[in-house]
């Protein structure tokens, strides 16, 4: 009885974060989502309804911006995943100081608000900005390309600041394969690149999937990057979320959205982990079992 | 294959590492390189896995220099101080992976991988994940992945330091009986002086980078060339002292508290000056001598260590401290404070030239 009693002490604080910052407004908002309000009056007019979900999901508009999430997040998580897989890769391979000064680097945009990279960026993608004004001067192109308010930018912005959730699950990962362990698969004839297929790719999994998963999450649920950077042209469920409540102020259809936002992200991460355990190993889901006795050779 | 090695050296900065090597083993011989910690061995292990490029020298495989090939496309089978298995592989596939870089198909493969666990007696594991099995076990995967590729040279990196010490003792005979089976030239690395002479035909002992004797276990222990060796090897009591003459195959050397005792004579003993005298724990009785060619001292007992099998004596005596190793069978009363007499036979007095420590 007694065992109980401490396990709910303990579990408690995290409980009560929980209920209050995460179980609470999510319950708020799904019974906000089935209201429907008289925009003019504000005034509930009806307390059950789909119209909301109705509303969403009929509207090719809206299918469209949830589809544009989707893959501006896939696409920011694999690209983050291609820049930051070799970055991690080094990193792992390093010691002190070397390895300190690359963590700074990859961590440098945690360090940064966003309102400043988002700004880097302008000045880099705008129409006279240093992309454009160069390949102009170069004489490659005559009239800007236009960089910035595009899908591309979006992604660039979302790279660029989640890039070290992504180095770091993989360098960890990576930390933990032994050098022995490669070297023994270098002694048994494999060359860079199978070294790479066969040992060190599978075992780091783990941190791809880990990291994956938060790229994905965050870049999803981004609201400044991809308002700055994408503008009115490239929109996203967040930035469709905040126009309702802020501008439209149509709570119950934002909080429809933000509820099917976080379908999305669910449904998303519960696929990355599929995969992730598909592509395991076994021997690594299952490294919590218990070592055989010693000396039962 | 035989392996030579000519004048193998290996820099980092201005450390050499290993400085100045050659040997050479003839197919099938099994040399140990034996030293302290940072003697270079490891390096040296690692200069003809691939793992570490030379600085100069040639290391010879056969008739082909293998010292600027790439460690992937040497032939060489190593075994891991730490086994190094590849965790996400079951005892199969790690060992299906040599023969996999060598394009030989799974269904070629069944049998080769089925004699090497045979050799290691591991047939029943084979679906076993490393971290299922013990760690005698994991060694011994270890040592069938090496050879399941049938490399030209085998190298075990400390083979058996990862064990506790009563898995080491079964592991010792297990992998003598593997190596004798496979007869591949093989090089051991270690700082064990027992596994070094027990599974080994010619022993290397290293020092700073270089090579101080290299010969046959006994050899070795019985006829040390060198100051480091003599008490590297074993355990030495050592005394400085004066070679005042050579009597046949003995030498008359005199101690700085007068007194004189023989010791062996060999071809490199010079004719007088000062030399080093080592006398192992274990040859010294106690008792009183008994033969014409017998040193003697007697002492006070200081210490006395029980050890189960055997029995340590700190003896201080007019040349100085002196240990004395006794096995169970030698029964004698003698406690702390006693003045014992201690002798051993000219013939275990080893005689080195060269002054103080």
């Amino acid at each position: 009885m007694n065992k109980i009693v401490q396990k709910v002490a303990v579990a408690a604080p995290v409980c009560a974060v929980f209920l209050l910052f995460f179980v609470l407004p999510v319950a708020l908002m799904l019974s906000a989502s089935f209201e429907r309000i008289d925009t003019l009056t504000l005034e509930v007019v009806e307390r059950f309804t789909f119209a909301q979900y109705f509303k969403f999901l009929t509207d090719s508009f809206y299918l469209r911006i949830l589809l544009n999430t989707l893959w501006i997040s896939a696409g920011t998580t694999l690209v983050s995943l291609l820049v930051g897989y070799p970055v991690a890769l080094h990193m792992s391979r390093l010691e002190g100081l070397s390895r300190q000064i690359i963590l700074i680097i990859v961590l440098s945009p945690l360090l940064i608000s966003h309102a400043v990279l988002n700004f880097g960026w302008l000045i880099v993608l705008n129409s006279n900005g240093l992309v454009n004004s160069t390949l102009r001067s170069a004489g490659l192109i005559q009239t800007p390309l236009p960089l910035l308010h595009t899908a591309l930018a979006v992604i660039l912005g979302l790279v660029h600041s989640h890039l070290p959730f992504i180095v770091l699950p993989i360098e960890n990962a990576l930390r933990s394969v032994r050098p022995e362990v490669s070297r023994a698969a270098v002694s048994l004839g494999a060359n860079s690149f199978r070294l790479f297929r066969y040992v060190t790719l599978p075992l780091s999994i783990k941190g791809i999937v880990t990291g994956s998963v938060i790229v994905f999450s965050l870049s999803a649920s981004s609201f400044v990057i991809p308002v700055v950077l994408g503008g009115v042209r490239v929109r996203t469920m967040a930035s469709v979320a905040f126009e309702e409540v802020m501008l439209n102020l149509n709570a119950p259809f934002a909080a429809a959205v933000s509820l099917l936002l976080l379908a999305m992200t669910t449904i998303a991460v519960a696929a990355l982990g599929w995969i992730g355990r598909k592509l395991q190993p076994p021997a690594l889901v299952q490294q919590a079992a218990k070592p055989a006795s010693e000396g039962a050779a | 294959m035989h392996l030579t090695l000519s004048s193998v050296t290996k820099h980092y900065g201005d450390v050499r590492a290993v400085n100045d090597v050659s040997f050479s083993l003839t197919s099938g011989e099994r040399l140990s390189l034996l030293g302290p910690s940072g003697c270079g061995k490891t390096t040296l292990l690692n200069a003809i896995a691939g793992f570490a490029e030379i600085s100069s020298g040639t290391i010879r495989m056969g008739d082909a220099d293998i010292s600027r090939i790439p460690p992937f496309k040497r032939n060489i089978g190593i075994v891991f101080q730490n086994y190094a298995l590849f965790p996400h592989l079951d005892v199969e596939e790690n060992l299906y992976f040599g023969l996999k870089m060598r394009g030989v198909s799974r269904r070629d493969a069944r049998q080769a991988i089925g004699e090497a666990l045979e050799i290691v007696r591991l047939e029943p594991f084979r679906a076993r994940y490393p971290h299922q099995l013990s760690g005698g076990q994991q060694q011994r995967v270890a040592v069938a992945r090496a050879i399941v590729i049938r490399p030209q040279i085998l190298l075990l990196d400390e083979p058996l330091s990862n064990l506790d010490a009563k898995l080491r003792h079964e592991m010792r005979t297990d992998l003598l009986r593997i190596l004798d089976d496979l007869s591949i030239t093989t090089i051991m690395v270690t700082h064990d002086q027992a596994e070094a002479l027990s599974l080994s035909h010619r022993v290397a002992v290293l020092n700073q980078g270089a090579i101080e004797q290299i010969d046959e276990p006994e050899a070795l222990y019985e006829r040390p060339a060198t100051h480091f060796v003599a008490g590297f090897l074993g355990e030495s009591n050592r005394f400085a002292a004066n070679l005042t003459g050579i009597d046949g195959s003995f030498a008359k050397i005199a101690l700085p508290n007068g007194g004189e005792w023989r010791g062996r004579a060999t071809g490199s003993t010079p004719d007088g000056g000062p030399v080093q005298v080592f006398v192992r724990t274990e040859r010294i009785g106690i008792g009183p001598s008994d033969g014409a060619g017998d040193n003697g001292i007697s002492g006070t007992v200081r210490t006395v260590i029980y050890l189960g099998e055997e029995r340590r004596l700190v003896v201080d005596t007019a040349a100085g401290e002196i240990v004395v190793k006794l096995s169970a069978r030698d029964r004698l009363g003698s406690g702390v404070g006693d003045t014992v007499s201690l002798c051993w036979s000219a013939q275990d007095t080893i005689i080195l030239p060269g002054g103080g420590r």
